[in-house]
């Protein structure tokens, strides 16, 4: 029999005491603090992390990219402004308007923005139709391009991997869609069959440098719970949609903390692939498919998701496949799936 | 649940008539959007803490509705009207049983919408394809659509029914609106800033109020004159409007300087009071120790024009405050990516 001392008694109640309070201190503490970020941002919101001279960049960049160019010359565009064909659910988004289904023609490598009131430019053979593409998160896209072993970055950007800066790209759509140089675009790129007769900046340095910077910042797409579309995620892999569309980007370098660390969430390798075009295609990025379209792909020819996915030849011919012998309930759920990335 | 319910919207409407009753119907529930989980919520601000959610649909998806955006609810409080911007329509949700009652097609992802003649019609602004629809709640029909340009997003419509302001985002402009019973004729348009969003019509419908959220101000329009009566500063980057019941205030959602402001509205006035007070949004402290501000998205006043709510974006809650002493007075942790609230009136 053992005999109780009135120390050890003292030490457990007080254990007992302080357990509990530490149980309820925890619970107000949980019941205190929120639930987990649900997104860094949102549609045409900024990253987090921002400092402060960046967050100002952002919206002075912002302004610009609502900004109504009257002063381009009419011929030398196809918008007013940057929001009149990125504005698909919200500034920096896709673009579901005529005015931004844009006829563009593949030459020398490179493609060319047709512009629709200069009848110079419609002088090539053969045009296809161009969808605006969505920018949430392309700075995330940007810092997890791969490297060369000369320490520059692969050509990530363009539906044909044709420009590795943001910058240029950046240029190039205000020069070709604008009508909007910069000093930029006029000392590196052939005004010809552009319209652009006499190449004069109507964009700053200053003024460009922002509206990069607010590209570069806009953060990707909200993202939804994905405990619930555990299903529709095993059939995305099953489909070896994965092997194109990868879900995940680590940032190879950065630009600035607020990619530090930081995994895109995409859903695309950044590379090239012959969907049966004989040409090859940018992989995009389907972060937020759901919510910028229809229509969907590159070219606008496809008004579901499932006619998207049916179009997927060359390369992905056997995912196509795969999704067709799909039941109805086991299409709903991949389509959940797409919904909630 | 639902006797609840019912009990409880017979409580609120008598309220004004049983003597020792606190709060009369329109200043305590809230119904209330949550865009990420494809939800509409019935909120009782004075319910226990953590158990303030009476009840969140779910089954939104399953009769089409993706992403609903905003919400009103009618002079009853017994039906709540959605906007579905992921897809093309309106819901209907019967408030007190609790499912949809029926949707009607729209355009292409439909954003803030209003109930006008006596709730007997809505009008929404379909930011996808350009338009606006109106539609007859009677008979849950649309009665026609008609174009804006570009990016229409708010809409406010005058007490009379006849005539609406529509914003164009990204055109920076609003439209003026005569509205038929079969058509509708656009009277006017006037640049007011940089992104207006959202706008309201106060009281007498005299002023229109818009949030130009790129221009930092809310501009105050004459609608008799279809002018800009004057630029009022606000935070950063204003971007909804909730008006007290009798017209005398509007409240702002400053959605990126973590605040809100107040602005007196003058309608019997020829000029606009330009007198505003700032209202601060708080911050809440995350699970990994880091505080995070608030950012408010949207609002909506109190029938008693005393207390405020609005949504946080950044931690996915609803926070309510006191408009007499500016002081947070509740905060509600809710679903994902709330964005829709109103006062059941």
């Amino acid at each position: 029999m053992s005999i109780r001392q009135p120390g050890r008694n003292k030490i457990a109640g007080a254990t007992a005491i302080l357990l509990c309070a530490v149980i309820v201190a925890c619970t107000l503490t949980k019941q205190e603090t929120a639930q987990a970020i649900y997104s860094a941002g949102y549609f045409g919101e900024p990253l987090a992390g921002l400092d402060a001279g960046q967050r100002q960049s952002f919206e002075r960049g912002e302004l610009l990219f609502a900004k109504n160019w009257k002063e381009a010359s009419r011929f030398a565009r196809n918008a007013v402004s940057c929001v009149a064909c990125h504005s698909v659910p919200m500034p920096g988004g896709s673009g579901m308007s005529t005015e931004a289904l844009v006829a563009t023609q593949h030459s020398e490598g490179r493609t060319h923005v047709l512009q629709r009131y200069n009848r110079h430019a419609h002088a090539f053979e053969t045009s296809e139709t161009r969808r605006t593409p969505p920018l949430f998160g392309v700075g995330l896209l940007e810092n997890a391009a791969p490297r060369l072993p000369d320490g520059s970055k692969v050509a990530i950007f363009g539906a044909f991997l044709e420009r590795n800066s943001l910058e240029d790209v950046v240029a190039s759509a205000l020069a070709n869609e604008l009508g909007v140089s910069s000093s930029k675009y006029c000392a590196g790129t052939p005004t010809a069959g552009t319209g652009l007769q006499d190449c004069r900046p109507l964009i700053s340095d200053a003024e460009l440098d922002d509206l990069v910077q607010f590209v570069r910042f806009l953060a990707p797409p909200p993202r939804k719970s994905q405990g619930s579309v555990i299903d529709g995620m095993k059939l995305f892999d099953r489909m070896r949609c994965v092997q194109c569309h990868t879900p995940s980007l680590q940032q190879s370098g950065g630009k600035g903390t607020p990619f530090r660390g930081v995994t895109a969430l995409a859903y695309t390798d950044l590379r090239r692939h012959d969907l049966g075009n004989g040409r090859g295609i940018k992989t995009p990025a389907l972060w937020g498919v759901t919510s910028v379209g229809p229509p969907y792909m590159h070219d606008a020819a496809a008004n579901s998701i499932e006619e998207a996915i049916l179009k997927h030849q060359g390369e992905a011919t056997a995912s196509a496949r795969l999704y067709r012998q799909l039941t109805e309930s086991e299409k709903e759920l991949l389509m959940r799936f797409l919904k909630s990335i | 649940m639902r006797c609840l319910i019912m009990f409880a919207l017979l409580i609120f409407a008598a309220g004004p008539l049983a003597a020792g009753n606190s709060t009369a119907k329109g200043d305590r529930m809230i119904l209330a959007t949550y865009w990420g989980d494809d939800k509409v919520a019935l909120i009782d601000l004075q319910g226990d803490q953590g158990h303030e959610e009476i009840w969140a649909l779910d089954t939104l998806k399953a009769v089409g509705c993706s992403k609903p955006y905003d919400v009103r609810s009618n002079e009853r409080g017994d039906e709540a009207f959605v906007s579905c911007s992921g897809t093309d329509k309106i819901i209907v949700i019967d408030v007190v049983a609790q499912q949809v009652k029926y949707s009607i097609t729209t355009g292409s992802s439909p954003r803030d919408l209003v109930l006008f003649d006596g709730g007997k019609k809505l009008i929404v602004a379909n930011s996808g394809n350009d338009t606006v629809s109106v539609i007859d709640t009677i008979k849950r029909v649309k009665l026609y659509d008609f174009p804006v340009s570009s990016q229409p997003y708010g809409v406010a419509v005058s007490p009379d029914g006849k005539k609406a302001v529509v914003t164009g985002w990204a055109s920076g402009d609003v439209h003026f609106v005569n509205l038929g019973d079969k058509s509708a004729t656009i009277v006017g348009k006037l640049d007011v800033g940089m992104l207006p969003y959202t706008v309201i019509l106060p009281g007498d419908g005299a002023v229109a109020y818009v949030a130009a959220n790129g221009s930092h101000h809310v501009a105050a329009l004459d609608m008799a004159k279809r002018e800009l009566r004057s630029k009022i500063k606000v935070g950063r980057n204003p971007w909804s409007l909730a008006a007290s019941g009798d017209g005398k205030f509007v409240l702002v959602t400053n959605n990126r300087s973590n605040n809100l402001s107040m602005i007196k509205t003058g309608t019997a006035l020829p000029a606009i009071a330009e007198d505003k007070n700032f209202i601060s949004a708080g911050s809440q402290l995350q699970a990994n120790g880091e505080s995070v501000q608030r950012s408010a998205k949207n609002a909506s006043v109190s029938l008693n024009g005393k207390q405020g709510v609005f949504t946080d974006l950044a931690n996915n809650q609803i926070v309510v405050v006191d408009l007499e002493s500016k002081a947070i007075t509740r905060v509600i942790n809710v679903g994902k990516a709330p964005y829709g609230i109103e006062f059941i009136h």
